[in-house]
Protein backbone atom coordinates (compact mmCIF):
# COMPACT_ATOMS: atom_id res chain seq x y z
CA UNK A 1 0.00 0.00 0.00
CA UNK A 2 1.21 3.48 -0.89
CA UNK A 3 2.29 5.84 1.86
CA UNK A 4 0.00 8.87 2.25
CA UNK A 5 1.45 12.05 3.67
CA UNK A 6 0.33 15.60 4.36
CA UNK A 7 2.42 18.43 5.75
CA UNK A 8 1.10 21.69 7.13
CA UNK A 9 2.44 24.65 9.04
CA UNK A 10 0.96 27.19 11.43
CA UNK A 11 2.31 30.23 13.20
CA UNK A 12 3.69 29.67 16.71
CA UNK A 13 0.69 30.97 18.65
CA UNK A 14 -1.78 29.11 20.85
CA UNK A 15 -4.78 30.29 18.84
CA UNK A 16 -3.56 28.50 15.72
CA UNK A 17 -2.92 25.24 17.58
CA UNK A 18 -6.66 24.55 17.33
CA UNK A 19 -6.30 24.62 13.52
CA UNK A 20 -3.77 21.81 13.71
CA UNK A 21 -5.98 19.86 16.09
CA UNK A 22 -9.17 20.04 14.07
CA UNK A 23 -7.29 19.21 10.85
CA UNK A 24 -5.73 16.10 12.38
CA UNK A 25 -9.07 15.04 13.84
CA UNK A 26 -10.64 15.25 10.39
CA UNK A 27 -7.81 13.21 8.86
CA UNK A 28 -8.36 10.55 11.52
CA UNK A 29 -12.09 10.30 10.86
CA UNK A 30 -11.37 9.65 7.18
CA UNK A 31 -9.46 6.58 8.39
CA UNK A 32 -12.57 5.22 10.05
CA UNK A 33 -11.36 5.97 13.56
CA UNK A 34 -14.11 6.51 16.13
CA UNK A 35 -14.83 9.96 17.55
CA UNK A 36 -13.00 9.05 20.76
CA UNK A 37 -9.95 7.65 18.90
CA UNK A 38 -9.79 10.74 16.67
CA UNK A 39 -10.16 12.98 19.73
CA UNK A 40 -7.31 11.21 21.53
CA UNK A 41 -4.98 11.70 18.57
CA UNK A 42 -6.07 15.34 18.21
CA UNK A 43 -5.38 15.76 21.93
CA UNK A 44 -1.81 14.47 21.57
CA UNK A 45 -1.14 16.77 18.63
CA UNK A 46 -2.53 19.78 20.50
CA UNK A 47 -0.44 18.96 23.59
CA UNK A 48 2.72 18.63 21.48
CA UNK A 49 2.04 21.83 19.53
CA UNK A 50 1.21 23.72 22.74
CA UNK A 51 4.60 22.64 24.08
CA UNK A 52 6.28 24.09 20.96
CA UNK A 53 4.54 27.44 21.45
CA UNK A 54 5.02 27.58 25.23
CA UNK A 55 8.46 26.06 25.71
CA UNK A 56 10.32 26.07 22.38
CA UNK A 57 9.16 29.56 21.35
CA UNK A 58 8.33 30.98 24.82
CA UNK A 59 4.89 32.21 23.58
CA UNK A 60 6.46 34.27 20.81
CA UNK A 61 4.56 34.21 17.51
CA UNK A 62 6.20 34.63 14.13
CA UNK A 63 7.87 31.23 13.95
CA UNK A 64 6.62 27.98 12.47
CA UNK A 65 5.16 24.86 13.99
CA UNK A 66 5.19 22.15 11.33
CA UNK A 67 3.08 19.01 11.38
CA UNK A 68 3.79 16.01 9.17
CA UNK A 69 1.01 13.43 9.17
CA UNK A 70 1.84 10.10 7.54
CA UNK A 71 -0.32 7.04 7.14
CA UNK A 72 1.20 3.76 6.04
CA UNK A 73 0.39 0.11 6.62
CA UNK A 74 -1.92 0.48 9.61
CA UNK A 75 0.21 3.07 11.34
CA UNK A 76 -0.24 6.79 11.82
CA UNK A 77 2.96 8.74 12.29
CA UNK A 78 2.76 12.39 13.34
CA UNK A 79 5.82 14.60 13.57
CA UNK A 80 5.56 17.96 15.35
CA UNK A 81 8.52 20.16 14.47
CA UNK A 82 9.88 23.47 15.67
CA UNK A 83 13.13 25.42 15.49
CA UNK A 84 12.95 26.91 18.98
CA UNK A 85 14.56 25.97 22.25
CA UNK A 86 15.21 22.24 22.61
CA UNK A 87 13.33 20.48 25.40
CA UNK A 88 15.35 18.83 28.15
CA UNK A 89 15.23 15.11 27.49
CA UNK A 90 13.94 12.82 30.17
CA UNK A 91 14.54 9.14 29.66
CA UNK A 92 11.81 7.88 31.96
CA UNK A 93 8.20 7.48 30.86
CA UNK A 94 6.05 10.42 32.04
CA UNK A 95 3.82 9.58 34.99
CA UNK A 96 0.83 11.21 36.62
CA UNK A 97 1.02 10.53 40.32
CA UNK A 98 -1.71 11.73 42.66
CA UNK A 99 -4.11 10.53 45.30
CA UNK A 100 -7.71 11.13 44.13
CA UNK A 101 -8.72 11.65 47.77
CA UNK A 102 -6.01 14.19 48.49
CA UNK A 103 -6.93 17.52 46.92
CA UNK A 104 -3.47 19.01 47.41
CA UNK A 105 -1.84 16.21 45.43
CA UNK A 106 -3.85 16.93 42.27
CA UNK A 107 -1.67 18.20 39.41
CA UNK A 108 -2.32 21.52 37.64
CA UNK A 109 0.44 21.13 35.06
CA UNK A 110 2.68 18.58 33.40
CA UNK A 111 -0.13 16.37 32.11
CA UNK A 112 0.51 16.79 28.36
CA UNK A 113 3.41 14.39 27.95
CA UNK A 114 1.69 11.84 30.17
CA UNK A 115 -1.38 11.95 27.89
CA UNK A 116 0.77 11.49 24.79
CA UNK A 117 2.60 8.53 26.32
CA UNK A 118 -0.69 6.88 27.29
CA UNK A 119 -2.44 7.36 23.94
CA UNK A 120 0.42 6.74 21.53
CA UNK A 121 2.24 3.46 20.94
CA UNK A 122 5.56 5.25 20.56
CA UNK A 123 6.90 8.72 21.30
CA UNK A 124 10.37 9.98 20.45
CA UNK A 125 12.04 13.39 20.65
CA UNK A 126 15.09 14.29 18.60
CA UNK A 127 16.97 17.35 17.40
CA UNK A 128 18.76 17.61 14.10
CA UNK A 129 20.33 20.69 12.53
CA UNK A 130 18.37 23.01 14.83
CA UNK A 131 15.05 21.30 14.20
CA UNK A 132 13.28 19.67 17.14
CA UNK A 133 11.02 16.80 16.15
CA UNK A 134 8.54 15.00 18.38
CA UNK A 135 7.52 11.81 16.59
CA UNK A 136 4.36 10.03 17.71
CA UNK A 137 3.20 6.70 16.32
CA UNK A 138 -0.20 5.08 16.70
CA UNK A 139 -1.13 1.71 15.27
CA UNK A 140 -4.63 1.48 13.84
CA UNK A 141 -6.67 -1.04 11.91
CA UNK A 142 -5.62 -1.14 8.24
CA UNK A 143 -7.82 0.96 5.98
CA UNK A 144 -7.83 1.63 2.24
CA UNK A 145 -7.72 5.32 1.34
CA UNK B 1 -15.09 32.16 26.17
CA UNK B 2 -18.88 32.30 26.21
CA UNK B 3 -20.90 30.92 29.10
CA UNK B 4 -24.50 30.82 30.21
CA UNK B 5 -24.93 31.38 33.94
CA UNK B 6 -27.88 30.02 35.88
CA UNK B 7 -28.62 30.17 39.60
CA UNK B 8 -30.68 27.46 41.25
CA UNK B 9 -30.98 28.53 44.89
CA UNK B 10 -27.35 28.55 46.08
CA UNK B 11 -26.02 26.46 43.17
CA UNK B 12 -24.21 28.34 40.43
CA UNK B 13 -24.43 26.55 37.09
CA UNK B 14 -22.00 27.51 34.37
CA UNK B 15 -22.83 26.20 30.93
CA UNK B 16 -20.01 26.33 28.38
CA UNK B 17 -21.33 27.61 25.04
CA UNK B 18 -18.21 26.91 22.98
CA UNK B 19 -16.93 23.58 21.75
CA UNK B 20 -13.29 23.91 22.86
CA UNK B 21 -11.99 24.31 26.39
CA UNK B 22 -8.26 24.70 25.87
CA UNK B 23 -5.28 26.94 26.54
CA UNK B 24 -7.05 29.83 24.78
CA UNK B 25 -10.05 29.83 27.09
CA UNK B 26 -8.78 28.86 30.53
CA UNK B 27 -7.93 32.43 31.64
CA UNK B 28 -11.54 33.63 31.22
CA UNK B 29 -12.79 30.57 33.04
CA UNK B 30 -10.40 30.85 35.98
CA UNK B 31 -11.15 34.58 36.38
CA UNK B 32 -14.87 33.88 36.46
CA UNK B 33 -14.56 31.01 38.93
CA UNK B 34 -12.23 32.96 41.21
CA UNK B 35 -14.67 35.91 41.29
CA UNK B 36 -17.62 33.64 42.10
CA UNK B 37 -15.81 31.86 44.91
CA UNK B 38 -14.64 35.19 46.35
CA UNK B 39 -18.29 36.29 46.30
CA UNK B 40 -19.16 33.34 48.49
CA UNK B 41 -20.43 30.87 45.90
CA UNK B 42 -19.00 27.50 46.71
CA UNK B 43 -21.47 25.21 44.97
CA UNK B 44 -20.48 25.18 41.33
CA UNK B 45 -21.77 22.91 38.58
CA UNK B 46 -20.20 22.96 35.11
CA UNK B 47 -22.34 21.85 32.19
CA UNK B 48 -20.06 20.57 29.41
CA UNK B 49 -22.83 19.50 27.04
CA UNK B 50 -21.51 21.62 24.15
CA UNK B 51 -17.82 20.90 24.71
CA UNK B 52 -16.16 18.56 22.20
CA UNK B 53 -12.56 19.16 23.15
CA UNK B 54 -10.70 19.62 26.44
CA UNK B 55 -6.89 19.62 26.53
CA UNK B 56 -4.57 19.40 29.55
CA UNK B 57 -4.84 23.18 30.07
CA UNK B 58 -8.61 22.84 30.33
CA UNK B 59 -8.23 19.88 32.64
CA UNK B 60 -5.81 21.82 34.84
CA UNK B 61 -8.39 24.63 35.03
CA UNK B 62 -10.99 22.13 36.26
CA UNK B 63 -8.54 21.00 38.95
CA UNK B 64 -7.97 24.65 39.89
CA UNK B 65 -11.73 25.12 40.20
CA UNK B 66 -12.07 22.01 42.35
CA UNK B 67 -9.26 23.16 44.64
CA UNK B 68 -10.40 26.77 45.01
CA UNK B 69 -13.89 25.65 46.03
CA UNK B 70 -12.30 23.38 48.59
CA UNK B 71 -13.63 20.62 50.77
CA UNK B 72 -16.33 22.87 52.25
CA UNK B 73 -18.06 23.41 48.90
CA UNK B 74 -19.47 21.33 46.09
CA UNK B 75 -18.12 20.93 42.59
CA UNK B 76 -19.42 18.80 39.76
CA UNK B 77 -19.44 18.31 36.03
CA UNK B 78 -22.51 17.29 34.06
CA UNK B 79 -23.20 15.98 30.57
CA UNK B 80 -19.63 15.46 29.36
CA UNK B 81 -19.42 13.97 25.87
CA UNK B 82 -17.77 10.60 25.30
CA UNK B 83 -14.63 12.32 24.02
CA UNK B 84 -14.25 14.48 27.11
CA UNK B 85 -15.14 11.57 29.37
CA UNK B 86 -12.39 9.49 27.75
CA UNK B 87 -9.85 12.19 28.66
CA UNK B 88 -11.09 12.31 32.26
CA UNK B 89 -10.69 8.53 32.47
CA UNK B 90 -7.27 8.59 30.81
CA UNK B 91 -5.99 11.00 33.46
CA UNK B 92 -7.99 9.30 36.29
CA UNK B 93 -9.77 12.58 36.99
CA UNK B 94 -13.06 10.68 36.74
CA UNK B 95 -12.15 9.42 40.23
CA UNK B 96 -11.67 12.97 41.49
CA UNK B 97 -14.63 14.96 40.14
CA UNK B 98 -18.30 14.22 40.65
CA UNK B 99 -19.63 13.56 37.16
CA UNK B 100 -23.36 13.51 36.36
CA UNK B 101 -25.26 12.39 33.29
CA UNK B 102 -27.76 15.25 33.55
CA UNK B 103 -28.05 18.71 35.09
CA UNK B 104 -31.17 17.65 37.00
CA UNK B 105 -29.35 14.69 38.56
CA UNK B 106 -26.49 16.96 39.61
CA UNK B 107 -28.76 19.61 41.12
CA UNK B 108 -30.67 16.98 43.03
CA UNK B 109 -27.43 15.61 44.47
CA UNK B 110 -26.11 19.09 45.31
CA UNK B 111 -29.29 19.81 47.31
CA UNK B 112 -28.97 16.70 49.50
Amino acid sequence: MKERKIKFTVDSNLEDVALIGTSVNRLCTTMNLSDVEAYNIELCVVEAANNCVKHAYNFQGGSEVEVVFTFFNGEIKIEICDRGQTMQRKSETPTLEFDPDDMESLPESGMGLYIISEVMDKMEYATSEGKNILTMIKKIAPVTL
Amino acid sequence: MKFEEIKDEDIWILKFLEDRFDSMSVSDFKEKITAEVENGNNKILLNLNYVDFVDSSGLAALVYCFKIIGAGGKFGICQPKDTVMSMLKLTRMDRVFKIYESEEQAISDFKK
